[in-house]
């Protein structure tokens, strides 16, 4: 029986030769064949697999989010611009996953270019919440989490500029890690806000996390952007049983549902009882980061998506989709003369602002905690009411973004509605080591209410 | 309903910046989104930055350069970078007359 089995186990069959890795792969294909019609997580499938056991992930089969050039693997970003692009060359991520061969079942569907939270804005169909069809998984990084919780993989891949692994994470219950910024290589990632843009894995457990975080983190010379620091052996950290002082800003716990915010509460308790602190902190209100990071994304957008001519790859810019349109807008708009100072070097300003009001906080404890997103996952169709709405849905992320520390989402339950509820801690720079022990004492403690195996069961 | 921030003529300026081809109902859609969206990132203001240093990257590196003869890993061959373009003309990219 292989319904629901972590990487950690998977790989310890194909280790002891219980199955073989293109057994496994096809195990997966079958699945996909089998509910991906209904579900749209994928793509495009991968044909061409080389099968070997040795490696950190031999035989290891996950799904790539689509903004990752595979060389030789159309790679679309979920854009029509991109539609019929062929990679003439790899990603770092998924270079280093090859090289511990790992294989790629395919690519998965996000909010075109990254740009949103409900993977509706792709060009090629919305991905739907595996929790229930008429509503959406979350984005950008959309397929990927949907992938994952009906298990179409087992774990995959994902990018985040402001919440695109935490959000998704969190409304179809799987666990997301977003690293800090520099971390792990952006080279070979389809760039939508440079200063931001930041892969990390969606898995069925905080083991796998920390798995796959040790195989794609780490310096990489073709990023300038990446952190010569090394890497610290996330597994390993694992086995120590830490206590640590975690924060608690009221600002975090505004405007929630109220299902959300039980869970939460709950969620700090069972943290008391492992023997954690708490301590009241204050933030600047994350109202200010929604401006800096509308302001900066939107502006790094426009110039990123400035390349696509349709000269030499792609069709040209009459394919960009109604987000793509509004973004560029908005960022030539503050970009442009007589507005820099007023909107791009105020928001740059208030960047500098928002990191320091994280280093003070966490000398004073070692996470904050809260909500990846105030309430649980919304019908299909509801975010396009509200063009600035994804942006408050995202509230809660974009701080953190901002100031490029990492963060985790984890399942705390179900709704009213049986929908997932995410709760995420987010420490200090480079602290990934620390989130992944406090995450997995909790995973130890609570197995997540049943939530992650729920989901998966729903998809026998 | 009050005065737009955008007018229509700074909606095309901006389009035509960004080389975009809007239809007059994305004009009017853009120019009511952009309202609204510039409406909310004034709340900024409220912030005194006057003796603040602008941030532009939060990685604490500085003139992250190549070594001098490094191989430069990243370049692609000719065939590699003419894969995907649709017009080529004795191996180059082929572009419409500009002059």
């Amino acid at each position: 029986m292989l319904l629901g089995k972590t990487l950690v186990e998977l790989k310890e069959l194909i280790d002891s030769k219980e199955i073989s890795p293109d057994e496994l792969f096809k195990y997966f294909m079958q699945r996909i064949k089998k509910y991906n019609p209904k579900l749209n997580a994928y793509l495009t499938l991968n044909k061409d697999v080389d099968f070997k056991n040795s490696g950190v992930l031999g035989g290891i089969p996950l799904a790539i989010k689509d903004n990752f050039c595979t060389y030789g693997l159309r790679t679309t970003a979920s854009s029509k611009v991109l539609e019929n692009f062929i990679p003439p060359y790899e990603s770092t991520v998924t270079a280093r996953l090859k090289k511990e061969n790992a294989v790629f079942l395919g690519k998965t569907n996000m909010d075109a270019w990254a740009h949103g939270s409900s993977t509706e804005t792709s060009d090629f169909g919305a991905t739907k919440n595996p929790w229930d069809l008429t509503r959406v998984p979350g984005g950008s990084s959309g397929g990927t989490a949907c992938a994952v919780s009906s298990y179409l993989a087992p774990g995959g891949i994902g990018s985040e500029t402001a919440g695109s692994i935490r959000q998704p994470a969190a409304w179809s219950g799987v666990v997301g890690l977003k690293p800090t910024y520099g971390r792990v290589s952006r080279y070979g990632v389809i760039a939508m806000g440079s200063s931001l843009d930041c892969p990390g894995p969606l898995t069925l457990c905080v083991k796998d996390a920390a798995l796959i975080l040790g195989v794609i983190a780490g310096h990489d010379s073709m990023d300038a952007t990446s952190s010569p620091r090394s890497i610290e052996n996330y597994l390993e950290a694992l086995k120590q049983k830490k206590s640590y002082t975690i924060g608690l800003c009221d600002d975090y716990f505004e405007g929630l549902d109220r299902d959300v915010l039980n869970a939460v509460e709950k969620s700090i308790e069972v943290f008391k009882k492992l023997g954690f602190k708490t301590k009241k902190v204050k933030l600047l209100s994350p109202q200010y980061a929604i401006s800096v990071y509308t302001i900066i994304q939107r502006a790094e957008v426009s110039s990123n998506l400035s390349r696509y001519d349709g000269i030499r790859y792609g069709n040209d810019r009459r394919s960009f989709g109604d987000e793509a349109k509004r973004r560029i807008m908005l960022g030539t708009y503050t970009l442009s003369y007589g507005y820099y100072d007023a909107f791009y070097k105020k928001a740059q300003k208030v960047r500098t602002l928002i990191i320091e009001d994280f280093k003070r906080v966490f000398t004073e404890v070692d996470f904050v905690i809260g909500t990846p997103t105030p309430i649980t996952a919304l019908k299909l169709g509801e975010f396009e009411k509200y063009p600035f709405f994804g942006e408050l849905m995202d509230k809660f992320n974009e701080p953190g973004a901002m100031a490029g520390i990492p963060g985790i989402s984890l399942p705390v339950g179900l709704d009213r509605n049986g929908l997932p509820i995410g709760m995420q801690l987010m420490g200090s720079y480079f602290r990934e080591a620390d989130i992944l022990n406090a995450a997995y004492l909790f995973e130890q403690e609570t197995d997540y209410y049943g939530v992650i195996k729920k989901g998966i069961h729903n998809y026998e | 309903m009050g005065k737009k921030i955008l007018s229509r003529e700074e909606i095309l300026h901006l389009a035509g910046l960004a080389k975009l081809h809007l239809s007059d109902e994305e004009i009017n859609k853009y120019q009511g989104q952009l309202d609204e969206t510039i409406n909310y990132i004034k709340n900024l203001e409220e912030l005194d930055t006057s003796k603040v240093v602008p941030t532009n990257s939060v990685v604490d590196l500085k003139n992250v350069t190549f070594e001098d003869g490094a191989e430069n890993k990243k370049g692609l061959t000719v065939g590699e970078s003419l894969s995907n373009t649709k017009e080529t003309e004795k191996n180059e990219f082929a572009v419409k007359r500009i002059m």
